[in-house]
């Protein structure tokens, strides 16, 4: 199943109840546009999501409940109960279809007659405002309730062969009436060729239709045939040929009798003689019959829509007319059946109704003298049975969806538990190691290790696990990039091509929130100080649009952002001069500053290059906006620049922020945390390969010069670093904004997971600290900042 | 083209597209009972169809495609070809 069918899937399983919810809303209060507008919305949205895939039985249905509502809406219809039904009905079948989609990825054509005809129904309903739901149940009965009368042109031969056929062999015989629609070309169709798939075709006509269809104007892209065709293939298959275009098509499975003439032909002996002799015989003229089942039901049904019409309004002009045309139809009934004694008492029923102009007497004289239409109530309720109710009513089980969709708040908290045991999984160790000192029991110790490995494996998974569920791709934000890209660089009358990449990079929720702001931020500054004008480019020897790139990608456990430019880039110059105007850096630091660091000062508050103040950005407060949201969420930002070629901004993020790992590290017989995912490496340092350069000590390690700060000089502890036993120091390499830098400590211990609380209150002015965490043995964990402390 | 319009008939073959419809018409219109040729013909448009049932040119071939043969013969019965 493609992720496009998954997703459509599932939310259509969310529209069909909120549609359902929203019908059955209007049931009470009909007149509320709002509502009648977001179920319009829903459906209409629900139709198109449906159109791209190759479900025609379930657009087809859908269409014309939005074509409904939205006669509903300019009030081209009334919304009653029993439009409700149809609706509901109509959404159950969705469902239905549903549920077959996502079980075979596909629909049975089997379901393309109930789609007509529900369809049917639906359309019904625009037509007809005041039609009762009975002429529905009407209009989606079986056509199959008669005798179907087949073409006159049939020549016996044909038919008799065909009756046998059926008879003897039970082969199925189809009959197919197929009139395209007269605009059907322009869809790309081709009757003819669909008719030329039909096998096993016994007997074929094509009929010209089109009442204007002459030489002098005929239009040669109007298809004005219709096929009549015979074959001997089932149903079902021809149901599948014509499934883009069921309403167009009749397809009838024929019964022998449908294959009798009504001038009675005569059969050779011997073919069938009892069936064909008591065939005919239940045909003939002047006694009362015995009829078959299907002829009681289609009496029946005359019957009852000779009722139905009666029950009408009296009030209307035409009635005279009606009350006839009843009269002459219960005539002909009876005639036929050979109850000529009743035909006098219909005149006279009749007569009486013309002279008091109301139905009755005739309405009187239907229910005592034709017993059919005793049947007929029950009958309909029998056939109300068998109506499909695609087994989705509100009493049977409810299919749920396989996605859930949760409340935020209950996954933070979530979060928090998880949190909170991590810590308290913590705690074992040390209970290990009371154990083994304290009580003196090594194998309790051993037996509290194994278990804490355990449980410390489950959490970690547990962990793992929630922090998933949190997960949301970054195409999240960058789904208004281009948007934003466009509007800004039209305003700005720049081209801009913008290209993205690793959408699909995935992060913490509050993560990504996070970003949003900073990104749009950085766009908006390479948008405007960045790429410059077409002809300023053109100048400059590059192509006339500019082109911005965001890219995303994972590196170990963060996120990294990548937003590069191919504008004019940051003078160094031009920052240092501003940035000692606005007196952020001294003389000194102007002159020793190196250009990539001159660079990053454009995050300092209060910065802007900017000549003047534009609307999109240059107020100086961007820059050090992105620098602060991004660090909130323990990220880093470094601008990289190529004076005349571009500007790089680099984001790294982490994926998550609940659990921070820490590595404890040891001073003036302190303990300390330091954020994993600053350390690099620790290594130990022999106290002879430190060489001190300009007053301050450096290392050479891994080939490269590292400088080396004492932790205990950077806190303002008097004492110096210890030395170990072999005379080294123990050197913490961390990276600081991409560089470097060893902090000397007394010792390693091991790394734990905690939960970072910041630290508020009076001790909020300390940036040297990141926060503070409890330790499972309860005591409290400073978590050092390395960035703010070096 | 599926169509080749010669002096005194017209050759169908291959299949004959929706696109030849008009041209087919302004041929029939002026050059009334000549012959069309179908017998390299494997498949008619519905327009095309529409046309020549208009028009009811005398089939001077019917097609090869026996399958096609049979539905044409049945719409110019009083014209069993060569």
């Amino acid at each position: 199943m493609t992720p496009l069918l998954e997703q459509f899937i599932s939310e259509s399983r969310d529209f069909l109840p909120e549609i359902n919810e929203k019908l059955m809303r209007l049931e009470t209060e009909a007149g509320n546009a709002q509502v009648m507008n977001e179920l319009f919305r829903l459906v209409h949205t629900l139709k198109g999501n449906s159109g791209l895939f190759d479900f025609p039985e379930m657009t087809r249905v859908l269409h014309a409940c939005e074509d409904l509502l939205d006669a509903v809406r300019d009030n081209r219809a009334s919304y009653s109960e029993s439009m409700a039904d149809c609706l509901l009905e109509a959404m159950d079948f969705s469902g239905m279809l549903l549920d077959e989609i996502e079980s075979s990825e596909k629909i049975d054509s089997k379901h393309a007659r109930m789609s007509v005809e529900l369809t049917a129904s639906l359309l019904h309903l625009i037509e007809s405002k005041q039609e009762s739901n009975k002429a529905v149940g009407l209009a989606q009965k079986n056509d199959r309730s008669t005798i179907f009368k087949l073409p006159n042109e049939l020549d016996s031969d044909l038919r008799k062969r065909l009756y046998c056929a059926i008879v003897n062999d039970s082969l199925p015989v189809v009959y197919i009436e197929y009139a395209p629609e007269s605009e059907c070309f322009f869809k790309g169709e081709d009757p003819f060729f669909q008719v030329r798939q039909i096998p096993e075709i016994v007997w074929r006509s094509i009929q010209v239709t089109s009442p204007d269809f002459d030489i002098k104007h005929i239009d040669p892209y109007q298809c004005g045939l219709k096929f009549r065709i015979l074959c001997r293939a089932e149903a079902s298959e021809l149901q599948e040929l014509f499934r883009y275009t069921p309403e167009q098509v009749k397809i009838i499975s024929l019964t022998p009798e449908d294959l009798l003439p009504f001038d009675r032909i005569k059969f050779p002996e011997g073919i069938q003689a009892e069936r064909t002799d008591q065939t005919l015989d239940e045909l003939g003229e002047g006694e009362v019959l015995a009829l078959t089942e299907e002829q009681t039901i289609a009496l029946r049904e005359i019957l009852c829509a000779q009722r139905d019409v009666l029950a009408q309004a009296d009030d209307v002009p035409w009635l005279k007319g009606r009350l006839r045309s009843v009269a002459v139809a219960l005539t002909a009934i009876h005639r036929a059946l050979g109850r000529i004694d009743s035909i006098p008492m219909i005149e006279a029923a009749l007569n009486d109704a013309l002279a008091h102009e109301t139905s009755a007497p005739l309405q009187e004289w239907l229910e005592k003298h034709a017993p059919e239409t005793a049947l007929i109530s029950t009958a309909l309720e029998e056939n109300a049975d068998f109506e499909p109710k695609f087994g989705r009513r509100a009493e049977d089980v409810i299919c749920g969806p396989k996605t859930l969709k949760v409340d935020q708040e209950k996954i933070d908290r979530l979060m928090a538990l998880i949190g909170e045991m991590v810590v308290a999984k913590n705690s074992l160790p040390y209970l290990a190691l009371r154990a083994e000192n304290q009580f003196g029991s090594r194998e309790l110790a051993r037996e509290i290790k194994t278990e804490y490995a355990v449980i410390n494996r489950i959490a970690e998974e547990m962990q793992d696990a929630i922090m998933q569920v949190r997960m949301l791709p970054v195409s999240f934000i960058f789904q208004r990039f281009p948007r934003l890209v466009r509007d800004i660089s039209k305003r700005l009358g720049k081209q801009v091509t913008l290209v993205m990449e690793g959408e699909n990079t995935e992060a913490d929720k509050n993560i990504v929130e996070a970003l949003a702001d900073p990104l749009i931020h950085i766009i908006r500054n390479s948008l405007d100080h960045g790429i410059e004008k077409p002809d300023a480019r053109e100048a400059s020897g590059k192509s006339k649009a500019g082109r911005l790139t965001i890219r995303a990608g994972q590196e170990s456990d963060r996120v990294v952002i990548e937003i590069t430019d191919d504008g004019r880039g940051v003078d160094p110059e031009i920052v240092k001069r501003k940035a000692y105007e606005k007196g952020l850096i001294d003389e000194i630091e102007r002159e020793r500053m190196s250009d990539r660091e001159a660079v990053n000062l454009v995050f300092a508050a209060g910065f802007s290059t900017a000549a003047k103040v534009s609307e999109i950005s240059g107020r100086g407060v961007g820059m050090d906006v992105v620098r602060n949201a991004v660090e909130k969420v323990n990220g880093t930002v470094v601008m990289e620049s190529d004076n005349g070629k571009g500007t790089r901004v680099l984001l790294s993020l982490p994926l998550s922020m609940a659990v921070t790992n820490v590595m404890i590290i040891e001073s003036n017989n302190q303990i300390f945390g330091v954020p994993m995912d600053t350390v690099v490496e620790t290594v130990r340092v022999s106290e002879s390969a430190i060489r001190v350069i300009k007053k301050r000590q450096a290392a050479v390690l891994r080939g490269r010069i590292v400088p080396l700060l004492s932790l205990n000089r950077l806190l303002g502890i008097g004492t110096r670093q210890r030395l170990d036993d072999d005379n080294k120091y123990a050197a913490l390499v961390v990276r600081i904004r991409g560089e470097q830098v060893g902090v000397l400590v007394d010792n390693f211990h091991e790394t734990v997971d905690i939960i970072l609380k910041p630290v508020n209150g009076i001790l909020s002015g300390l940036n040297a600290y990141a926060g503070s965490a409890l330790l499972g043995d309860g005591s409290v964990l400073m978590v050092l900042n390395p960035k703010e402390l070096v | 083209m599926a169509i080749d319009y010669r002096n005194e008939c017209a050759v169908f073959s291959d299949v004959v597209g929706v696109e030849e419809a008009d041209g087919l018409l302004e041929w029939l219109e002026i050059n009334p009972g000549k012959p069309v040729v179908l017998e390299k013909c494997q498949h008619l448009h519905t327009a095309i169809l529409q046309v020549l049932m208009m028009f009811k040119p005398p089939v001077s071939v019917f097609p090869a495609n026996e399958e096609l043969c049979n539905w044409l013969t049945e719409l110019w019965p009083q014209n069993p070809g060569e």
